[in-house]
């Protein structure tokens, strides 16, 4: 099969995947009848349209977007560094994996809820995100680290080469791929355990917050509207990710 | 160089038990025997790969190694892969000249042919600082011509530096055209220990390779 059909047939395959998530919508909305407990598809992307030309709308999405960032950033940096000594250290790497073990266990929504008692409504969704984060990429990145040819590592060996210059010409750009590639899923769920965390927060000045507002308010388009927005900034930035990582590949391998 | 009283196994496989042998500076040691003899595991215990008992008298902590394999960084350029084991910029530049890869410096490895890469790894064992040089059967993987033409070029650049080499092999032909001396390794002892100039050299190697 050609590249330009495959690609023509994957379209096709996502398009009709929607449209039946549509059709089954639609069927929903006329079984409810009523549009304060289920509005229309049709209301919903009308009133996301509008919610895009609103000033609020958008300030209010990038404060959320730079709590997803600064958790994400924060949650890579720990991963990272904690893998990299846990690789380079068994006996580190023992200590820490019930620990990262407990973390992953944990239900979110305990964790809100306990973190809303030490931090503030802005600073929760943070904490509550990185939480949930530096397990996964911790793993992801120990996993990309053993993932190095053993062949090199022996090199390395033979030759004496310094662990710093190992780490930044070796492990590093060999663990690249898999790191953006688990690292943009992470930065999307990250803005999906944000707006949680805003959402029990009540997080002024946030989508999460606005969310809340719409269900108070009984806005029921405007909820489903905004979670539409989330949704496709999630799908656009595993998209991006996933491109990124695939040149990052071709250009180590 | 000596190794005195070495002793390794792997599980309940005995590979070396008591093996002895010494290495004279600035000569090119051929060591010869059919696989599995422990070729390769001698070669690890020289560099440090895998743990022995016995002893080792004047092996430096630091050698050179040409793998079977090129084993270059995927990531890095030509240039920067010599610069990764410890090559020093101006070094590296006059080895590129001497193995025929200037114009190939910023290039990676995956933009080199099967032979192009053995040379950056034959370069990248001599710009170690080590006196010590291991290889172990560098040119296996390669075609007839390619093989002649490799161990013409390591020859020219141990000509000019002259450091003690041991050479794995279980070519013949090879170990004649490269080496000073060559062992040969039967069930972890040495067989036969021969000057390649020596008279009658190849037809010893040969009657001490088919003889059980």
């Amino acid at each position: 099969m050609k590249k330009g059909e495959k690609y023509l047939k994957k379209i096709l395959f996502t398009l009709g995947a929607f449209g039946v998530l549509l059709l089954i919508w639609q069927i929903a909305f006329f079984c409810v009848g009523n549009p304060l407990v289920l509005p229309s598809p049709w209301e919903c992307f009308g009133e996301f349209f509008v919610l895009l030309s609103k000033a609020r709308f958008w300030e209010n999405f990038f404060a959320t977007f730079l709590r997803a960032v600064s958790a994400f950033v924060l949650s890579a940096v720990l991963g990272l560094g904690f893998a990299l000594i846990s690789y380079l250290l068994p006996s580190f790497r023992a200590f820490l994996t019930p620990i990262a073990a407990f973390l992953r266990a944990l239900p979110t929504v305990a964790v809100i809820l306990v973190i809303l008692v030490f931090l503030s409504p802005a600073s929760a969704p943070v904490a509550v995100a990185s939480l949930a984060l530096v397990p996964a990429l911790y793993s992801s990145a120990l996993a990309a680290f053993f993932s190095v040819d053993e062949e090199l590592i022996e090199l390395c060996r033979v030759y004496r080469v310094p662990v710093k210059k190992r780490v930044f010409s070796l492990y590093l750009p060999a663990a690249t791929p898999y790191l953006i590639r688990e690292g943009t899923a992470g930065l999307s769920f990250s803005l999906k355990l944000a707006v949680s965390a805003e959402v029990l927060a009540s997080t002024f000045q946030s989508i999460g917050g606005m969310m809340q507002e719409a269900k108070l308010y009984l806005e029921i388009s405007s909820l489903f509207a905004l979670t539409v927005a989330v949704v496709l900034v999630g799908f656009l930035l595993e998209g991006v990710g996933a491109i990124l990582a695939r040149r990052v590949e071709r250009r180590v391998k | 160089m000596k190794i005195e009283n070495l002793r390794k196994s792997y599980g309940d496989q005995v590979v070396f038990d008591g093996f002895d042998l010494e290495i004279t500076e600035r000569e090119i040691l051929c060591v010869l025997g059919p696989s599995g003899v422990g070729k390769t595991t001698l070669l690890k215990i020289l560099s440090g790969l895998t743990p022995y008992e016995g002893r080792l008298d004047g092996i430096p902590e630091r050698v050179g190694y040409i793998f079977q394999e090129p084993r270059l960084i995927p990531n890095l350029t030509v240039k920067e892969n010599l610069a990764f084991t410890g090559g020093e910029a101006q070094k590296i530049e006059k080895m590129l000249e001497e193995i025929g890869l200037s114009a190939h410096a910023e290039k990676r490895p995956k933009m080199l042919s099967g032979g192009e890469k053995q040379r950056v790894a034959i370069a990248r064992a001599f710009l170690s600082d080590s006196p010590l040089l291991l290889m172990d059967e560098p040119f296996s993987a390669l075609d007839t011509a390619l093989k002649m033409r490799l161990t013409d070029l390591f020859l020219r650049i141990w000509e000019k530096e002259k450091r003690t080499a041991v050479f794995v092999t279980h070519d013949l032909g090879e170990a004649l055209a490269v080496g000073h001396r060559i062992v040969v390794l039967k069930k972890g002892s040495i067989a036969l220990d021969i000057r390649a100039d020596e008279e009658n050299a190849k037809e010893k190697l040969l009657e001490c390779l088919v003889t059980e």
